[in-house]
């Protein structure tokens, strides 16, 4: 007892005030800034801290908070900016609200949620260590492949209307998250012998292709701000939003606390958690056709979840020295090299630092959810800036950020090739939700019931009782969602009356070229596994065939319906928009010169270029041009402090540039 | 040069203006004049920026000590010059990078081990290791498997033909990774006879590990480092005979050092082996343990560039303060091996890496078969031969130099002694020469002729 009220002595200390405010501050830069994350700013700031600050219970800390609050800001990019980073779930819900001027209340309402979750996640971790060993115990591989399979589940519940169309989307995810390394037989799994894809498709990568850039370049196309000029962003708003949130308090404690569930399992992993909670909040909600439209209730599921696991990841990495989340690495790290030993008697023994904690995970979400709302008012009006212009800005920003997770080419073929996907998705309703979800469960499923049944074998498997309850759970959920009736939804009534009143024999429709791409891709990946052993071809086979079925299926039926169904996806906002086609070329050519520029000069130069020549190429008003001076510094500037000066980054060679000089001398 | 030439005879005024240019500018940036004797280190490095490469993503073990030295090393280098840390990944992208680069000293690689061998067995490694300049190593590359004190042995030798199996869970490296430790292990349980079984599992970070051992799943465990770390991590292991180490298979030349709860109570694992398996062992396994952590420069980087970073490698290992802090974070003690023996010891490892080569290949195949269940890293080769060490099933399936071979009834034409033969008098012992195919995913043979 006397050392948890030691914790809050520390409260009157100068030191500790000094290094909150710095980690405060730190998440705070890092949040707003595309394609920092909360790994990458853990490492640069471990060792700084680790060897500055004395007193280790102040410097695990201020570890743990930067950990705890660099997502909070997450959320502006998202409303303010059309930049989904790495919360596509909040952005399938705010951004729709953004564009019918909520942007200010949508930022209000966020934090709250967030501020609440973080609340609950913080008096969780000081509650649940002492008794949470046990529980962490039961969870092994086995259990884990099965919550991924619960969450394969969900994909039902994101292919509302569209099912067959889901599955496959979802399916189409997981077979690409098979590329890379099989860990089972070290076999290269369709990799074409490229040591950057030995680890596998970038999570980042593949997540900006296919949802940021999308909602970018749709966004360019209609030359407009996210807003409308008459959207209410006064300050007054942010707080109509933070009154609307605590009215959705029992949503907000239901999914917070089973943020804190998912955070305390060590290998589920933070971006499923959004995922999870999202699928369960619709499936235990009423109107189901409201969500990927503006739902408030749809934010509470992703935000609350989003904030509280971090108070769940605290959990097992101070408790059993297992970290929760890959940032939490590093206060694991942090510890050891302050000589404290994690475990359950952390409490007893260091129950200062569980304290300080606690108090400044609170502290920093409160802090940053003050910050945030004040002002968000002002914030929120960036979305009545012309798009082209703050486009000017994100796109390149969206690429760079891209390129720093793997810090070679690769990065930019595969996001602007996802991107073309994510476009031709969205234009042709297809969901790309569960395509994300897919990808990023794929391998959580794989990985651990292979490794599951390496370590117990199948039968050893599956007479673990919780292995049992959850893979029940997950066919549960799935059947669920398979025979769920929906509310009737009046779009998808004016659709199904128009197809009833269209072509009743089968017809060939340019629609169908979506399920022949992936049974063409499907057919390839078969085609490629069946040189690996049976560890690694095995899974690849089994989705390849699902796709190439359900694929078949979605050909036969749309050449019986005209309706495209309502999938659970954002639409496209540039179209019917006079003098998109043209706008769609210009984006088009400037892609094109970014990419000419790139790997002629280098790709910082190209970033530069597509910075600064966008509000000039797309631009409604006078003297666009000017604008370009901006855009192009904004983007140099963080190049060359950022990229070049803080993050030291080696630039990938400009082959085209270097096979020029060849052949030319 | 010759293209060069008749480029600039064919070619009009720009072109050869910026060929002109683009020679003036090469010979600078890429021409490296070997610094003359009363070479001005200050100068060399004063306001200049080292660049320390890293083969990992930010934030790793290896990253978190590249920092360390980014931000505490310089002030032993003259010219207190500015360091900074690159990470280029997947490993060996970063080596790759170094491989290239201006021989200037302003770009160093920040290593994870001495990566003896990596070019033989990673065809994306575009290098040859024994050619890096060495600067220094500051870690030793501690391999000791680890038991749960309920195991009825307390070394590999006393396990011979224990009924209690110890249960590992690795995942398989890249094909880069030698997968030294489980080799290692998996050498020393074929010559011992040990009951091992490798579980093949998605992750191995040693919080899974330890949970995994906490769980019952496992009670085997290679550690690397933890060795030392463990202490603080699961504080008493030890010394409540929680885990105990059973094999010591670190550099014999290097004995590990007792960690805060235990003494290492076991000889080097090299001392139980025959002649035939040492020589075995110093050629595939001892030159990945050469060394842990440390540095190294581009080939051809001018000696006294190369003296001026040793020293300043040393002396900043040597200080007290330096060297206190670096503990901190790679939680280990610091092993300092000079340059000049780093050179020498890599040199010899990758000789005797190569002249080991084709046996390094059987014996991974052979341990894969043997421990890892259904798994063939290396195909098995249409015709080889061997002694047959196991036969099961009547005859039905025999393991021939580690490779399992299907024999059918009536695809399979069998000789003893130049007679036709039947499977099942096949025996354990005969030299037999085995040629076949896979045929529905197993080998089977078409022809056995055994002696």
């Amino acid at each position: 007892m006397d050392q948890i009220f030691a914790g809050f002595g520390l409260l009157g200390s100068q030191a500790y005030w000094l290094a909150f405010l710095a980690a405060v501050s730190m998440a705070a830069v890092a949040g707003l800034l595309p394609g920092i994350s909360a790994s990458l700013l853990m490492a640069l700031a471990v060792p700084f801290i680790v060897f500055n600050i004395q007193d280790p219970v102040i410097g695990i800390a201020m570890l743990a908070t930067i950990t705890a609050v660099e997502e909070m800001l997450d959320v502006l990019p998202i409303v303010a900016l059309g930049h989904p980073g790495g919360g596509q779930v909040t952005f399938l819900e705010a951004r729709p609200l953004s564009s019918r001027g909520y942007a200010a209340r949508v930022l209000g309402f966020v934090y709250m949620v967030s501020a609440m979750g973080a609340l609950i996640g913080a008096v969780a971790l000081l509650l649940i260590i002492p008794i949470i060993k046990p529980f962490i115990l039961q969870f092994s591989f086995a259990e884990i492949g099965a919550i991924g399979l619960f969450g394969i589940a969900m994909v039902g519940a994101l292919s509302r209307g569209a099912m067959i169309k889901g599955l496959l989307a979802g399916a189409f995810g997981m077979l690409l998250s098979t590329i890379g390394l099989s860990v089972f037989t070290g076999e290269e799994r369709f990799t074409f012998g490229t040591l950057q894809l030995r680890e596998g498709l970038p999570i980042i990568a593949t997540a900006v292709g296919l949802f940021a850039l999308p909602e970018m370049f749709d966004l360019m196309m209609t030359r407009k701000a996210i807003a409308a000029k008459q959207a209410n962003l006064q300050t007054r708003d942010v707080f109509k939003g933070v009154r609307l949130a605590v009215k959705y308090w029992r949503l907000i404690i239901r999914h917070s606390l089973l943020g804190v569930a998912l955070g305390a399992i060590p290998g589920v992993g933070s971006r499923v958690v959004s995922w999870l909670s999202y699928g369960i909040g619709i499936s235990m909600s009423k109107n189901r056709h409201n969500f990927g439209k503006g739902s408030y209730k749809g934010l509470v599921f992703s935000e609350s979840v989003q904030s509280s696991k971090e108070g769940g990841q605290a959990i097992p990495t101070l408790a059993l020295g297992i970290p929760g989340g890959q940032s939490w690495v590093f206060v694991l790290v942090a510890m050891l090299a302050y000589g404290v030993s994690p475990g359950p008697q952390m409490l007893s023994q260091h129950g200062d630092i569980v304290t300080l904690i606690v108090v400044s995970l609170v502290m920093g979400n409160v802090a940053l959810a003050i910050i945030g709302i004040l002002w968000s008012g002002q914030l929120a009006k960036l979305t009545r800036v012309p798009y082209p212009l703050l486009g000017a800005v994100i796109i390149p920003l969206a690429l760079l950020s891209a390129f720093q997770e793997t810090r070679n080419w690769t990065a930019i073929p595969i996001v602007l090739s996802f991107a073309v996907l994510g476009l031709l998705m969205k234009q042709f309703r297809w969901p790309r939700p569960p395509l994300i979800l897919g990808f990023i469960l794929g391998g959580i499923v794989e990985e651990n019931l292979l490794s599951a049944i390496s370590l117990y074998g199948v039968d050893g498997m599956l007479s673990r009782p919780l292995t049992i309850v959850l893979l029940v759970m997950a066919v549960a959920i799935g059947v669920f969602f398979a025979r769920l009736p929906t509310a009737p939804d009046p779009e998808s009534e004016k659709e199904k009356a128009a197809s009833a009143e269209g072509p009743k024999r089968w017809h060939w429709t340019w629609h169908n070229l979506f399920p022949v791409f992936f049974i063409f891709i499907a057919a390839c990946f078969i085609w490629g596994a069946t040189g690996y052993e049976p560890k690694a071809s095995s899974y690849p086979v089994i989705l390849g065939s699902a796709i190439i079925l359900l694929a078949l299926a979605q050909f036969v039926l749309n050449g019986w319906s005209t309706s495209t169904g309502n999938v659970l996806d954002l639409g496209m906002l540039s179209a019917g928009i006079e003098g998109r086609g043209r706008s769609a070329i210009i984006l088009v050519g400037l892609l094109i010169l970014f990419l000419l520029i790139a790997f002629t000069f280098g790709l910082q130069y190209g970033a530069i270029v597509l910075a600064a020549i966008a509000p000039a190429a797309l631009m409604i008003g006078k003297r666009p041009w000017a604008w370009g001076f901006l855009t192009g510094g904004i983007i140099a500037a963080i190049i060359f402090l950022f990229f070049d000066d803080v993050m030291s980054v080696i630039w990938p060679e400009p082959i085209l540039g270097l096979w020029l000089l060849k052949v030319l001398f | 040069m010759a293209e060069n030439t008749s480029f600039l005879r064919q070619a009009g005024f720009l072109p050869k203006l910026l060929g002109a240019t683009a020679l003036v500018f090469g010979v600078a940036a890429y021409g490296v004049p070997a610094p003359a004797a009363d070479f001005d280190a200050a100068k060399h490095f004063k306001g200049k920026t080292i660049r320390m490469i890293v083969d990992f993503k930010p934030g790793g073990g290896t990253d978190l000590q590249a920092r360390y030295f980014a931000g505490n090393w310089a002030k032993f280098l003259p010219g207190n010059p500015r360091i900074k840390v690159s990470n280029l990944f997947p490993n060996p992208s970063g080596r790759n990078f170094v491989w290239k680069s201006k021989p200037d000293g302003l770009t160093l690689n920040f290593v994870a081990s001495a990566g003896v061998g990596t070019e033989l067995v990673d065809k994306t490694a575009k290098f040859e290791i024994a050619k890096f300049i060495q600067i220094g190593s500051h870690a030793k590359r501690d391999v000791v498997l680890l038991a749960r004190g309920t195991v009825p042995y307390n070394s590999i030798p006393e396990a011979r033909g224990s009924k209690v199996k110890l249960i590992l869970a690795e995942p398989i490296g890249s094909p880069a990774d030698l997968d030294g430790k489980l080799l290692a292990t998996g050498m020393l349980s074929m010559w011992f006879d040990v009951p091992l079984k490798i579980a093949t599992v998605a992750r191995s970070g040693t919080a899974d590990t330890l949970l995994m051992l906490e769980r019952g799943d496992v009670n085997g465990y290679i550690a690397g480092s933890h060795w030392y770390a463990l202490p603080k991590l699961r504080p008493g292991w030890f010394k409540k005979g929680y885990l105990k180490p059973i094999a010591d298979m670190g550099h014999p030349g290097a004995p590990s050092i007792p960690n805060s709860e235990i003494k290492m109570p076991l000889p080097n694992a090299m001392t139980w082996l025959n002649d035939e398996q040492k020589a075995l062992w110093k050629g595939i396994f001892l030159p990945e343990v050469i060394s842990g952590k440390g540095i190294t420069a581009p080939p051809g980087t001018p000696d006294a560039i190369v003296k001026v970073l040793r020293a300043a490698y040393a002396k900043a290992l040597h200080d007290p303060k330096f060297s206190s802090g670096l503990v901190r974070i790679q939680r280990q003690p610091v092993a300092f091996i000079g340059g000049e023996k780093m050179q020498k010891l890599v040199t010899e490892g990758t000789e005797a890496f190569k002249k080991q080569l084709p046996n390094f290949k059987e014996v991974r195949q052979q341990v894969y078969n043997r421990y890892f269940k259904g798994l063939k890293i290396v195909k098995i080769p249409e015709k080889f031969s061997g002694k047959i060490t196991k036969i099961a099933r009547g005859g039905r399936l025999i393991v021939v130099k580690g490779h399992g071979v299907k024999i059918s009834g009536s695809r399979s034409e069998i000789t003893i002694k130049g007679q036709n033969a039947k499977r099942k008098a096949l025996k354990a012992g005969m030299t037999c020469s085995i040629n076949g195919k896979k045929r529905k995913g197993k080998y089977e043979a078409k022809q056995v002729a055994c002696k």
